[in-house]
């Protein structure tokens, strides 16, 4: 594969807690834009799969200016049932109220689930969607909340469920799959890295992991054999238990999504003013879908307990869709891609690069791989455009 | 800081965090309501609350008699336009806060839900209970709506209509808002139950136009 070839640095940022209607909905709405090749938010006011119900009373989604919000958003693996509310085998996806209603006790014309946002609030996921691609089939692996999809992004497997303070059991640790293979990979933070969350101290506090604030020097300093091959960037979180001179920027409600713009925006800046851009890709998630609301059903892949693991209900389907943008001189500008990915995509995609052989990661991302979910180097692979049906 | 003691302080950090915020000076909203949602001008709205700590009721625009409550209880209020009743409850070591809306006449509502699909009926149906906590008995029909992407048959009481795909029906003028509506939306000659519920999302719904008095 030619394009997977020529890239040199795969840097992957993943942000927190916010759907893909609720942050890139707005392309395919017709005052900005209708682009009809993203399955984003249509006819709002009549589409049966916008209307939520509850206590008999139907809400649809509406504009939200970016700003703190009063409550954050149920996010549990529970709560997800309960928006997902499933009738028959159907996740119909019409619960996003009914849970925050059920959370919060507040029922207001406008619940905030159903807000979505629009480019003045998402200026810089607005310009890379422009500019580069956009992934409107990218779930949260898990219907779950923060760890469990964190953990199924760096391992591949679903150890926990929920979201604790405790050591994560773990194995597949990403960062032992890259150090036993030579791969050559540096985590930048913030505050607090969640990466000591796995319990491996030594290695996390160790000479890999850097300060964002050493993002650009180290851009233009490293020298070519030194270099990371994969770098992993993480914001400031707003759960951390204190922040070290950065302000929360990992759009986790209640927190605005403003600063994690102004976050990516110096990411992007950082690596787009290298010469090394130009072998570079840039993937930019959300762990999970926070509690907003999105009208695409989950996936159904069915996964077993794993041995080892903090909970005995399998899952069945992935978790809510969430943003995914990816740029790269290697996507085409402007377009969307519509195969079915999540964050163990991104395993596939470092054994394929890595390995040269994207099943080499291991048997838990390869059972995923087998339901369908594709490794992300398909984005450049197929550069798939979608027609406009819908 | 020595690489060793960091991850001591992480470690002591989240564990201590969960503990304050499951101290026992923290308060906590058990339930809050302003029922109901959808009123006249005049009416006399239920807000109901339960709470740990000290509350205060409050609303925008101020109707009368806000103010620090019992932890528990229900009072009615008068509203006369569209209003947001807030409960605040503090203790020593957070304050919650949330919100309730109270519509007065707006021009129409979308109600509905998940339907459910008979193959022996032939029919997705959907009954749709509309009482105290959605509307003020007050309420009257001014026109219905069929939202939906099929003709629907609209039943209330001794009122029927069937009422095309995007039709509107004038059947349940001045009909009184509140009772129990059922929809029911027939299969197309040879379609399965799973085809229906996919063409309408699994959902039906219903738009009512209101009015106040007579």
């Amino acid at each position: 594969m030619a394009a997977l070839d020529q890239i040199k640095t795969i840097v992957v940022v993943i942000m927190e807690n916010r759907s893909f209607d609720h942050v890139l909905g707005y392309l395919s709405l017709p005052r900005y834009g209708g682009r009809t090749d993203v399955d984003g938010l249509i006819n709002l006011d009549t589409d049966p799969r916008f209307a939520n119900e509850y206590d008999q009373q139907i809400y649809r989604p509406f504009p939200m200016a970016d700003g703190p919000l009063l409550h954050d958003l149920p996010h549990g693996r529970r709560e997800i049932a309960v928006q997902l509310a499933v009738s028959g085998e159907t996740p119909t996806m019409s619960g996003f109220v009914r849970a925050y209603v059920d959370a919060s006790h507040s029922i207001v014309e406008q619940p905030p689930p159903l807000g979505y946002l629009t480019p003045d609030s998402v200026f810089m996921s607005d310009f890379l969607a422009r500019n580069y691609l956009v992934c409107d089939h990218w779930f949260a692996p898990l219907p779950a909340d923060t760890h469990p999809n964190r953990v199924m992004a760096f391992t591949g497997t679903a150890t926990v469920d929920d979201t604790q303070s405790r050591i994560i059991p773990h194995r597949n640790l990403v960062f032992d799959w890259l150090t036993r293979r030579g791969v050559r990979w540096r985590a930048y933070h913030c505050g607090f890295s969640f990466f000591p969350l796995f319990g491996e101290f030594d290695q996390i506090l160790g000479g890999n992991f850097h300060s964002m604030r050493q993002l650009a020097s180290d851009i233009a300093s490293d020298d070519d054999d030194e270099v990371p091959q994969v770098i992993f960037i993480e914001p400031e979180y707003g759960d951390s238990p204190v922040h070290f001179g950065f302000a929360p920027n990992d759009n986790h409600p209640p927190d605005p999504i403003g600063p994690g713009e102004h976050f990516l925006r110096d990411i992007y800046v950082a690596l787009s003013s290298s010469p090394r851009w130009a072998q570079t890709m840039l993937v930019v998630i959300h762990d999970e879908h926070g509690g907003f609301f999105d009208h695409v059903a989950p996936l159904p892949v069915k996964i077993p307990v794993p041995v080892g693991a903090l909970y005995q209900e399998p899952f069945v389907t992935t978790g809510v869709r969430v943003p995914a943008l990816i740029a790269s001189p290697f996507v085409r500008g402007g377009t969307c891609y519509r195969g079915n990915l999540d964050h163990t995509s991104l395993l596939q995609l470092l054994a394929e690069k890595f390995a040269g052989d994207r099943r080499a990661y291991s048997d838990d991302v390869n059972r995923r791989s087998d339901q369908g979910i594709e490794s992300a180097s398909s984005v450049m692979s197929r550069r798939r455009r979608r027609q406009g049906s819908r | 800081m020595s690489t060793r003691l960091l991850p001591r302080l992480f470690r002591a950090l989240r564990s201590v965090a969960p503990a304050v915020v499951l101290c026992a000076g923290c308060a906590s909203i058990e339930a809050f309501s302003a029922n109901p949602r959808t009123a006249c001008a005049g009416d006399a709205v239920t807000v109901t609350w339960a709470a740990v700590g000290d509350v205060t009721i409050g609303s925008e625009p101020a109707v009368s008699d806000l103010g620090p409550k019992a932890s528990a209880g229900s009072q009615q209020f008068i509203v006369e336009r569209d209003t947001r009743f807030t409960l605040k409850a503090s203790r020593l070591f957070s304050c919650k806060r949330t919100e309730a809306d109270v519509v007065v006449a707006p021009p129409a509502r979308e109600y509905g839900g998940v339907a459910a699909c008979s193959s022996a009926e032939r029919a997705i149906a959907l009954t749709v209970p509309l009482g105290d906590r959605q509307v003020s008995s007050a309420l009257k029909v001014s026109s219905v709506t069929n939202g939906n992407r099929r003709p629907v048959v609209l039943t209330k009481g001794g009122v029927r209509a069937t009422i095309p795909a995007g039709g509107r029906s004038a059947a349940f003028d001045r009909e009184p808002v509140a009772g129990t509506w059922t929809l029911r939306a027939d299969l197309a000659p040879g379609e399965s139950c799973d085809d229906a519920l996919r063409a309408v999302a699994n959902r039906l719904t219903f738009r009512v136009g209101f009015g106040c008095g007579e």
